[in-house]
Protein backbone atom coordinates (compact mmCIF):
# COMPACT_ATOMS: atom_id res chain seq x y z
CA UNK A 1 0.00 0.00 0.00
CA UNK A 2 1.25 3.46 -0.63
CA UNK A 3 1.33 6.05 1.68
CA UNK A 4 1.45 9.74 -0.27
CA UNK A 5 1.71 12.88 1.86
CA UNK A 6 -0.54 14.95 0.39
CA UNK A 7 -0.64 18.00 2.60
CA UNK A 8 2.80 19.35 5.05
CA UNK A 9 1.75 22.49 7.16
CA UNK A 10 3.39 23.64 10.33
CA UNK A 11 0.91 22.25 12.54
CA UNK A 12 -0.22 19.33 10.83
CA UNK A 13 -0.10 16.42 8.08
CA UNK A 14 -2.36 14.78 5.88
CA UNK A 15 -1.00 11.42 4.69
CA UNK A 16 -3.52 9.28 1.66
CA UNK A 17 -2.55 5.58 1.69
CA UNK A 18 -4.40 3.48 -1.34
CA UNK A 19 -3.16 1.50 -4.32
CA UNK A 20 -2.51 -0.92 -2.55
CA UNK A 21 -1.08 -3.96 -5.16
CA UNK A 22 -1.79 -6.87 -2.35
CA UNK A 23 -5.34 -6.42 -1.83
CA UNK A 24 -7.86 -9.21 -3.04
CA UNK A 25 -8.96 -8.97 -6.59
CA UNK A 26 -12.59 -8.36 -6.63
CA UNK A 27 -12.07 -5.82 -3.55
CA UNK A 28 -12.36 -2.42 -4.56
CA UNK A 29 -9.71 -0.08 -4.36
CA UNK A 30 -9.94 2.84 -1.77
CA UNK A 31 -7.86 6.17 -0.25
CA UNK A 32 -7.71 6.32 3.02
CA UNK A 33 -6.56 9.26 4.73
CA UNK A 34 -5.13 10.44 8.31
CA UNK A 35 -4.70 13.60 9.74
CA UNK A 36 -1.83 14.12 12.17
CA UNK A 37 -2.03 17.32 14.08
CA UNK A 38 -0.98 18.79 17.16
CA UNK A 39 -2.94 17.41 19.75
CA UNK A 40 -4.83 14.54 17.72
CA UNK A 41 -4.63 12.25 15.01
CA UNK A 42 -7.85 11.64 12.72
CA UNK A 43 -8.26 8.64 10.63
CA UNK A 44 -10.30 8.87 7.44
CA UNK A 45 -12.60 6.30 6.26
CA UNK A 46 -10.22 3.38 7.45
CA UNK A 47 -11.31 1.28 4.60
CA UNK A 48 -12.79 -2.71 4.29
CA UNK A 49 -11.74 -5.59 6.69
CA UNK A 50 -9.56 -7.04 4.69
CA UNK A 51 -7.56 -4.00 4.43
CA UNK A 52 -6.79 -3.44 7.53
CA UNK A 53 -3.45 -5.46 8.23
CA UNK A 54 -1.98 -3.67 5.20
CA UNK A 55 -3.32 -0.25 6.51
CA UNK A 56 -2.74 -0.38 10.52
CA UNK A 57 0.74 -2.00 9.31
CA UNK A 58 1.20 1.14 6.79
CA UNK A 59 -0.37 4.09 9.55
CA UNK A 60 2.51 2.62 12.11
CA UNK A 61 5.04 3.96 9.79
CA UNK A 62 4.00 7.38 10.16
CA UNK A 63 2.30 7.53 13.82
CA UNK A 64 2.17 6.23 17.38
CA UNK A 65 -0.90 4.02 17.55
CA UNK A 66 -1.14 5.92 20.50
CA UNK A 67 -1.54 9.09 19.08
CA UNK A 68 -4.92 8.21 16.95
CA UNK A 69 -7.67 9.43 18.79
CA UNK A 70 -10.37 10.01 16.19
CA UNK A 71 -12.18 7.72 13.27
CA UNK A 72 -14.02 9.51 10.47
CA UNK A 73 -16.67 7.58 8.65
CA UNK A 74 -17.99 9.31 5.74
CA UNK A 75 -20.88 7.22 5.94
CA UNK A 76 -21.68 3.38 6.25
CA UNK A 77 -20.59 1.53 3.41
CA UNK A 78 -18.61 -1.97 4.03
CA UNK A 79 -15.27 -0.58 2.03
CA UNK A 80 -15.61 2.69 4.28
CA UNK A 81 -15.73 1.31 7.84
CA UNK A 82 -16.11 -2.47 7.60
CA UNK A 83 -12.90 -2.95 9.67
CA UNK A 84 -14.53 -0.95 12.68
CA UNK A 85 -14.52 -4.72 14.75
CA UNK A 86 -10.40 -4.36 14.50
CA UNK A 87 -10.02 -0.65 14.85
CA UNK A 88 -12.06 -1.19 18.29
CA UNK A 89 -9.54 -3.78 19.29
CA UNK A 90 -6.34 -1.71 18.47
CA UNK A 91 -8.20 2.13 19.46
CA UNK A 92 -10.16 1.42 22.35
CA UNK A 93 -10.05 4.96 23.60
CA UNK A 94 -11.08 6.61 20.23
CA UNK A 95 -14.08 8.47 19.14
CA UNK A 96 -16.04 7.66 15.83
CA UNK A 97 -17.33 10.56 14.24
CA UNK A 98 -20.53 9.46 11.72
CA UNK A 99 -23.55 10.55 10.73
CA UNK A 100 -26.73 9.98 13.21
CA UNK A 101 -28.54 8.50 10.98
CA UNK A 102 -25.61 5.16 10.91
CA UNK A 103 -25.13 4.78 14.60
CA UNK A 104 -27.37 1.51 14.69
CA UNK A 105 -26.12 -0.10 11.71
CA UNK A 106 -22.67 1.11 11.83
CA UNK A 107 -22.46 -0.77 15.37
CA UNK A 108 -22.96 -4.02 13.49
CA UNK A 109 -19.53 -3.50 12.57
CA UNK A 110 -18.23 -4.35 15.92
CA UNK A 111 -18.03 -2.00 18.22
CA UNK A 112 -17.53 -2.64 21.98
CA UNK A 113 -14.98 0.22 23.46
CA UNK A 114 -14.74 2.85 20.63
CA UNK A 115 -17.31 5.93 21.43
CA UNK A 116 -20.03 6.46 18.83
CA UNK A 117 -20.00 10.36 18.22
CA UNK A 118 -23.31 11.00 16.12
CA UNK A 119 -23.03 13.91 13.93
CA UNK A 120 -26.05 16.19 13.07
CA UNK A 121 -27.23 16.43 10.11
CA UNK A 122 -25.80 19.86 9.61
CA UNK A 123 -22.35 18.42 10.42
CA UNK A 124 -19.21 19.98 12.99
CA UNK A 125 -16.04 20.35 13.48
CA UNK A 126 -13.41 18.82 15.19
CA UNK A 127 -9.95 20.81 16.81
CA UNK A 128 -6.83 19.33 16.33
CA UNK A 129 -4.99 21.60 17.92
CA UNK A 130 -2.13 23.83 16.82
CA UNK A 131 -5.22 26.30 15.76
CA UNK A 132 -5.96 23.44 13.00
CA UNK A 133 -9.77 22.95 12.86
CA UNK A 134 -11.41 20.68 10.28
CA UNK A 135 -15.34 20.73 9.66
CA UNK A 136 -17.66 17.75 8.88
CA UNK A 137 -19.50 19.04 6.15
CA UNK A 138 -22.91 17.38 4.82
CA UNK A 139 -23.42 16.01 2.05
CA UNK A 140 -26.21 13.99 2.34
CA UNK A 141 -27.41 11.75 -0.58
CA UNK A 142 -24.23 12.41 -2.21
CA UNK A 143 -24.28 8.56 -2.39
CA UNK A 144 -25.53 7.94 1.52
CA UNK A 145 -28.47 9.08 2.80
CA UNK A 146 -26.43 10.71 5.94
CA UNK A 147 -22.59 11.42 4.38
CA UNK A 148 -20.14 14.04 5.06
CA UNK A 149 -17.07 15.67 3.79
CA UNK A 150 -13.95 16.92 5.50
CA UNK A 151 -12.90 20.20 4.86
CA UNK A 152 -10.02 21.53 6.36
CA UNK A 153 -9.71 25.37 5.79
CA UNK A 154 -5.67 25.66 6.87
CA UNK A 155 -4.90 23.17 3.78
CA UNK A 156 -7.23 23.93 2.04
CA UNK A 157 -8.67 20.24 1.15
CA UNK A 158 -11.72 18.57 0.72
CA UNK A 159 -12.00 15.08 1.62
CA UNK A 160 -14.79 14.55 -0.83
CA UNK A 161 -15.90 10.93 -0.23
CA UNK A 162 -17.45 9.36 -3.02
CA UNK A 163 -17.64 12.73 -4.99
CA UNK A 164 -15.30 12.72 -7.74
CA UNK A 165 -14.59 8.74 -6.95
CA UNK A 166 -12.73 6.64 -10.11
CA UNK A 167 -12.30 3.40 -10.49
CA UNK A 168 -8.00 2.68 -10.81
CA UNK A 169 -5.64 -0.07 -11.07
CA UNK A 170 -2.21 0.31 -8.58
CA UNK A 171 -0.15 1.77 -11.02
CA UNK A 172 -2.20 4.69 -11.90
CA UNK A 173 -0.98 7.85 -10.79
CA UNK A 174 -2.00 9.95 -7.97
CA UNK A 175 -3.48 12.66 -9.24
CA UNK A 176 -5.49 13.63 -12.08
CA UNK A 177 -3.66 14.87 -15.05
CA UNK A 178 -6.12 14.53 -18.07
CA UNK A 179 -9.44 16.03 -16.91
CA UNK A 180 -11.09 15.01 -20.02
CA UNK A 181 -10.00 11.22 -19.97
CA UNK A 182 -10.48 11.12 -16.46
CA UNK A 183 -14.35 12.05 -17.01
CA UNK A 184 -14.83 8.72 -18.75
CA UNK A 185 -13.43 6.53 -15.85
CA UNK A 186 -15.85 9.04 -13.07
CA UNK A 187 -19.12 9.40 -15.48
CA UNK A 188 -21.06 6.10 -15.03
CA UNK A 189 -20.07 6.07 -11.50
CA UNK A 190 -21.17 9.12 -10.44
CA UNK A 191 -24.63 8.82 -12.89
CA UNK A 192 -25.71 5.57 -10.90
CA UNK A 193 -24.59 6.11 -7.35
CA UNK A 194 -25.73 9.37 -6.93
CA UNK A 195 -29.36 9.38 -6.45
CA UNK A 196 -30.81 12.67 -6.73
CA UNK A 197 -29.71 16.06 -9.27
CA UNK A 198 -31.08 18.47 -6.36
CA UNK A 199 -29.04 17.32 -3.23
CA UNK A 200 -25.92 17.09 -6.35
CA UNK A 201 -27.00 20.71 -7.39
CA UNK A 202 -27.03 21.70 -3.32
CA UNK A 203 -23.63 20.47 -2.54
CA UNK A 204 -21.57 22.17 -5.88
CA UNK A 205 -23.63 25.57 -4.47
CA UNK A 206 -21.97 24.98 -1.14
CA UNK A 207 -19.04 23.62 -2.15
CA UNK A 208 -18.20 26.49 -4.79
CA UNK A 209 -17.80 28.67 -1.51
CA UNK A 210 -14.99 26.94 -0.36
CA UNK A 211 -11.58 27.65 -0.97
CA UNK A 212 -10.26 24.46 -2.21
CA UNK A 213 -6.74 23.47 -3.68
CA UNK A 214 -7.21 19.48 -2.61
CA UNK A 215 -9.83 17.54 -3.81
CA UNK A 216 -9.12 13.83 -2.28
CA UNK A 217 -12.01 11.42 -2.99
CA UNK A 218 -12.32 8.10 -1.39
CA UNK A 219 -11.54 6.24 -4.64
CA UNK A 220 -9.29 7.23 -7.63
CA UNK A 221 -6.69 10.49 -7.89
CA UNK A 222 -6.67 13.58 -6.33
CA UNK A 223 -7.96 17.10 -7.86
CA UNK A 224 -5.80 19.86 -7.64
CA UNK A 225 -5.82 23.57 -8.37
CA UNK A 226 -7.60 24.40 -11.69
CA UNK A 227 -9.08 20.64 -11.68
CA UNK A 228 -11.06 21.04 -8.91
CA UNK A 229 -13.12 23.59 -10.62
CA UNK A 230 -13.62 21.39 -13.33
CA UNK A 231 -14.91 19.04 -11.82
CA UNK A 232 -17.42 21.09 -10.05
CA UNK A 233 -18.65 22.70 -13.95
CA UNK A 234 -18.59 18.81 -14.98
CA UNK A 235 -20.34 17.71 -11.90
CA UNK A 236 -22.89 20.54 -12.28
CA UNK A 237 -23.86 19.17 -16.41
CA UNK A 238 -24.16 15.65 -15.49
CA UNK A 239 -27.82 14.11 -14.67
CA UNK A 240 -27.09 11.69 -11.77
CA UNK A 241 -29.70 8.81 -10.39
CA UNK A 242 -30.04 7.51 -13.73
CA UNK A 243 -30.80 3.80 -12.04
CA UNK A 244 -34.53 5.00 -12.20
CA UNK A 245 -34.30 6.39 -15.30
CA UNK A 246 -32.99 3.30 -17.30
CA UNK A 247 -35.53 1.01 -15.72
CA UNK A 248 -38.10 3.29 -16.93
CA UNK A 249 -36.44 3.09 -20.53
CA UNK A 250 -36.43 -0.51 -19.97
CA UNK A 251 -40.35 -0.52 -19.06
CA UNK A 252 -40.96 1.41 -22.01
CA UNK A 253 -39.31 -0.92 -24.44
CA UNK B 1 -14.28 -26.76 6.42
CA UNK B 2 -12.26 -25.58 9.51
CA UNK B 3 -12.38 -26.63 13.02
CA UNK B 4 -14.96 -23.71 13.89
CA UNK B 5 -17.45 -24.49 11.26
CA UNK B 6 -17.38 -28.11 12.48
CA UNK B 7 -17.74 -27.19 15.87
CA UNK B 8 -20.95 -24.86 15.02
CA UNK B 9 -22.50 -27.60 12.81
CA UNK B 10 -22.02 -30.29 15.27
CA UNK B 11 -23.93 -28.18 17.74
CA UNK B 12 -26.49 -26.89 15.86
CA UNK B 13 -27.19 -30.50 14.54
CA UNK B 14 -27.55 -31.39 18.35
CA UNK B 15 -29.70 -28.53 19.19
CA UNK B 16 -32.23 -29.67 16.83
CA UNK B 17 -32.29 -33.66 17.60
CA UNK B 18 -33.01 -32.69 20.92
CA UNK B 19 -35.56 -30.01 19.80
CA UNK B 20 -37.41 -33.09 17.76
CA UNK B 21 -36.93 -35.58 20.94
CA UNK B 22 -38.67 -32.81 22.90
CA UNK B 23 -41.86 -32.20 20.37
CA UNK B 24 -41.88 -36.04 20.28
CA UNK B 25 -41.65 -35.87 24.46
CA UNK B 26 -44.83 -33.42 24.63
CA UNK B 27 -46.56 -35.87 22.24
CA UNK B 28 -45.43 -39.03 25.03
CA UNK B 29 -46.85 -36.58 27.97
CA UNK B 30 -50.40 -36.47 26.15
CA UNK B 31 -50.76 -39.80 25.87
CA UNK B 32 -49.68 -40.81 28.65
CA UNK B 33 -52.41 -38.42 30.10
CA UNK B 34 -55.09 -40.30 27.79
CA UNK B 35 -53.44 -44.06 29.30
CA UNK B 36 -54.19 -42.90 33.07
CA UNK B 37 -57.95 -42.03 32.30
CA UNK B 38 -58.31 -45.04 30.45
CA UNK B 39 -56.58 -47.46 33.16
CA UNK B 40 -58.75 -45.69 35.63
CA UNK B 41 -61.64 -46.51 33.99
CA UNK B 42 -60.66 -50.03 33.52
CA UNK B 43 -59.82 -50.25 37.35
CA UNK B 44 -58.42 -53.37 38.57
CA UNK B 45 -57.79 -55.00 35.08
CA UNK B 46 -55.46 -52.09 34.65
CA UNK B 47 -54.06 -51.72 37.71
CA UNK B 48 -50.01 -52.40 36.30
CA UNK B 49 -50.59 -49.80 33.61
CA UNK B 50 -50.66 -46.97 36.10
CA UNK B 51 -47.01 -47.37 37.40
CA UNK B 52 -46.31 -47.03 33.54
CA UNK B 53 -48.05 -44.19 32.80
CA UNK B 54 -46.59 -42.02 35.51
CA UNK B 55 -42.80 -43.64 34.65
CA UNK B 56 -44.00 -42.00 31.14
CA UNK B 57 -44.75 -38.65 32.28
CA UNK B 58 -41.66 -38.66 34.17
CA UNK B 59 -39.78 -39.03 31.44
CA UNK B 60 -41.23 -36.88 29.39
CA UNK B 61 -40.54 -33.80 31.31
CA UNK B 62 -36.83 -35.00 31.80
CA UNK B 63 -36.57 -35.37 27.99
CA UNK B 64 -37.84 -31.87 27.77
CA UNK B 65 -35.91 -30.47 30.42
CA UNK B 66 -32.86 -32.00 29.04
CA UNK B 67 -33.51 -30.67 25.45
CA UNK B 68 -33.64 -27.15 26.76
CA UNK B 69 -30.46 -27.90 29.16
CA UNK B 70 -28.74 -29.21 26.05
CA UNK B 71 -29.67 -26.40 23.92
CA UNK B 72 -28.30 -23.98 26.11
CA UNK B 73 -25.28 -25.66 26.18
CA UNK B 74 -25.14 -25.86 22.42
CA UNK B 75 -25.70 -21.78 22.19
CA UNK B 76 -23.43 -21.22 24.98
CA UNK B 77 -20.96 -23.21 22.52
CA UNK B 78 -21.48 -21.47 19.39
CA UNK B 79 -21.25 -18.46 21.18
CA UNK B 80 -17.71 -19.18 22.61
CA UNK B 81 -17.01 -20.74 19.29
CA UNK B 82 -18.18 -17.52 17.10
CA UNK B 83 -15.85 -15.14 19.59
CA UNK B 84 -13.16 -17.92 19.62
CA UNK B 85 -13.42 -17.33 15.41
CA UNK B 86 -13.42 -13.49 15.78
CA UNK B 87 -10.13 -13.43 17.98
CA UNK B 88 -8.23 -15.86 15.64
CA UNK B 89 -9.02 -13.47 12.85
CA UNK B 90 -8.03 -10.81 14.65
CA UNK B 91 -4.83 -11.91 16.10
CA UNK B 92 -3.99 -12.71 12.60
CA UNK B 93 -4.57 -9.27 11.20
CA UNK B 94 -2.63 -7.43 14.22
CA UNK B 95 0.30 -9.99 13.18
CA UNK B 96 0.27 -9.45 10.03
CA UNK B 97 -0.08 -5.35 10.33
CA UNK B 98 2.81 -5.90 12.57
CA UNK B 99 5.05 -7.63 9.90
CA UNK B 100 3.84 -5.10 7.38
CA UNK B 101 5.07 -1.75 9.62
CA UNK B 102 8.32 -3.20 10.03
CA UNK B 103 11.35 -2.36 12.25
CA UNK B 104 10.99 1.18 11.56
CA UNK B 105 8.22 1.76 13.21
CA UNK B 106 5.71 1.98 16.15
CA UNK B 107 5.01 -1.56 15.70
CA UNK B 108 5.53 -2.41 19.82
CA UNK B 109 2.20 -0.53 20.72
CA UNK B 110 0.46 -3.23 18.86
CA UNK B 111 2.35 -6.41 20.83
CA UNK B 112 0.23 -6.36 23.98
CA UNK B 113 -3.01 -5.88 21.99
CA UNK B 114 -1.68 -9.49 20.08
CA UNK B 115 -0.66 -10.90 23.50
CA UNK B 116 -4.48 -10.15 25.32
CA UNK B 117 -6.21 -11.39 22.25
CA UNK B 118 -4.36 -14.97 22.56
CA UNK B 119 -5.85 -15.14 25.97
CA UNK B 120 -8.76 -14.10 25.01
CA UNK B 121 -8.70 -16.80 22.62
CA UNK B 122 -7.01 -19.20 25.08
CA UNK B 123 -9.87 -18.50 27.89
CA UNK B 124 -12.93 -19.51 25.05
CA UNK B 125 -11.43 -22.37 24.06
CA UNK B 126 -11.31 -24.14 27.97
CA UNK B 127 -14.61 -22.50 28.64
CA UNK B 128 -15.76 -24.16 25.41
CA UNK B 129 -14.39 -27.66 25.96
CA UNK B 130 -15.66 -27.56 29.55
CA UNK B 131 -19.28 -27.48 28.50
CA UNK B 132 -18.45 -29.65 25.65
CA UNK B 133 -18.23 -32.04 28.33
CA UNK B 134 -21.52 -30.88 29.97
CA UNK B 135 -23.07 -31.56 26.74
CA UNK B 136 -21.78 -34.91 26.61
CA UNK B 137 -22.69 -35.93 30.31
CA UNK B 138 -25.95 -34.74 29.32
CA UNK B 139 -26.25 -37.01 26.43
CA UNK B 140 -25.22 -39.99 28.27
CA UNK B 141 -28.30 -39.17 30.93
CA UNK B 142 -30.82 -38.91 28.23
CA UNK B 143 -29.91 -42.21 26.43
CA UNK B 144 -29.84 -44.16 29.62
CA UNK B 145 -33.46 -42.98 30.32
CA UNK B 146 -33.93 -44.25 26.75
CA UNK B 147 -33.71 -47.25 27.14
CA UNK B 148 -35.60 -47.30 30.43
CA UNK B 149 -38.00 -46.04 28.54
CA UNK B 150 -37.93 -48.50 25.37
CA UNK B 151 -38.30 -51.33 28.42
CA UNK B 152 -41.79 -49.69 29.84
CA UNK B 153 -43.28 -49.73 26.33
CA UNK B 154 -42.86 -53.62 25.82
CA UNK B 155 -44.06 -53.75 29.62
CA UNK B 156 -46.87 -51.60 28.73
CA UNK B 157 -47.96 -53.76 25.55
CA UNK B 158 -48.15 -56.88 28.75
CA UNK B 159 -50.42 -54.91 30.69
CA UNK B 160 -52.66 -53.93 27.76
CA UNK B 161 -53.30 -57.71 27.25
CA UNK B 162 -54.29 -58.20 30.74
CA UNK B 163 -56.94 -55.12 30.20
CA UNK B 164 -60.05 -57.18 29.72
CA UNK B 165 -62.59 -54.81 27.94
CA UNK B 166 -60.14 -51.88 27.79
CA UNK B 167 -57.39 -54.17 25.82
CA UNK B 168 -58.17 -52.49 22.53
CA UNK B 169 -57.39 -49.15 24.25
CA UNK B 170 -54.86 -49.63 26.08
CA UNK B 171 -52.70 -51.35 23.49
CA UNK B 172 -53.52 -48.86 20.74
CA UNK B 173 -51.47 -46.47 24.09
CA UNK B 174 -48.76 -49.11 24.30
CA UNK B 175 -48.29 -48.75 20.92
CA UNK B 176 -47.65 -44.98 20.54
CA UNK B 177 -45.65 -45.32 23.71
CA UNK B 178 -43.32 -47.64 21.92
CA UNK B 179 -43.60 -45.45 18.53
CA UNK B 180 -42.60 -42.70 20.30
CA UNK B 181 -40.28 -43.60 22.59
CA UNK B 182 -38.17 -45.16 19.35
CA UNK B 183 -38.95 -41.46 17.72
CA UNK B 184 -36.76 -40.36 20.81
CA UNK B 185 -34.36 -42.89 20.48
CA UNK B 186 -33.85 -42.11 16.64
CA UNK B 187 -32.69 -38.48 17.49
CA UNK B 188 -30.51 -39.04 20.77
CA UNK B 189 -28.75 -41.49 18.02
CA UNK B 190 -28.26 -38.45 15.98
CA UNK B 191 -26.93 -36.30 18.15
CA UNK B 192 -24.62 -39.27 19.55
CA UNK B 193 -23.36 -39.61 16.22
CA UNK B 194 -22.65 -35.99 15.62
CA UNK B 195 -20.94 -35.43 18.71
CA UNK B 196 -18.53 -38.51 18.13
CA UNK B 197 -17.77 -37.07 15.15
CA UNK B 198 -16.02 -34.53 17.70
CA UNK B 199 -14.70 -36.80 19.89
CA UNK B 200 -11.43 -35.17 19.75
CA UNK B 201 -13.06 -32.05 21.54
CA UNK B 202 -14.27 -33.80 24.48
CA UNK B 203 -11.56 -37.00 25.27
Amino acid sequence: MKAITIYQGENHRWVMFGRDPGKPEKIIDTNQYIVIGKNRTLLIDPGGIELFSTMLGSILRHVDIDKITDIFASHQDPDIISSLGLWDEALPKARLHAAWLWEGFIRHFGMQNIEYVALPDEGGKIDMGGGVELEFIPAHYMHSSGNFNIYDPTARLLMSGDIGAAIEDAEAPIDVTDFDQHTLKMRGFHQRWMPSNSAKDDWIRRVRKLDIDIMAPQHGRLFKEENVGKFLDWFDQLTVGTGISNKNKQGED
Amino acid sequence: MDYEQKLYVTTAIIAAELSHAANIASEMSLIAKNARVIATRAGESAVGFKPITDFITDFAATTIKQANDINQLAISISALSITKSHAETAKDSFSRAWAVAGEDSYRDKIEPIIGKISTEIQAAEEEMFSIFRKLNLQLEESEMQIRAAALIATSAKTEASRAGDYQANLNVIAEKIEETSAGVRTHLRNARKSLDNNRALIS
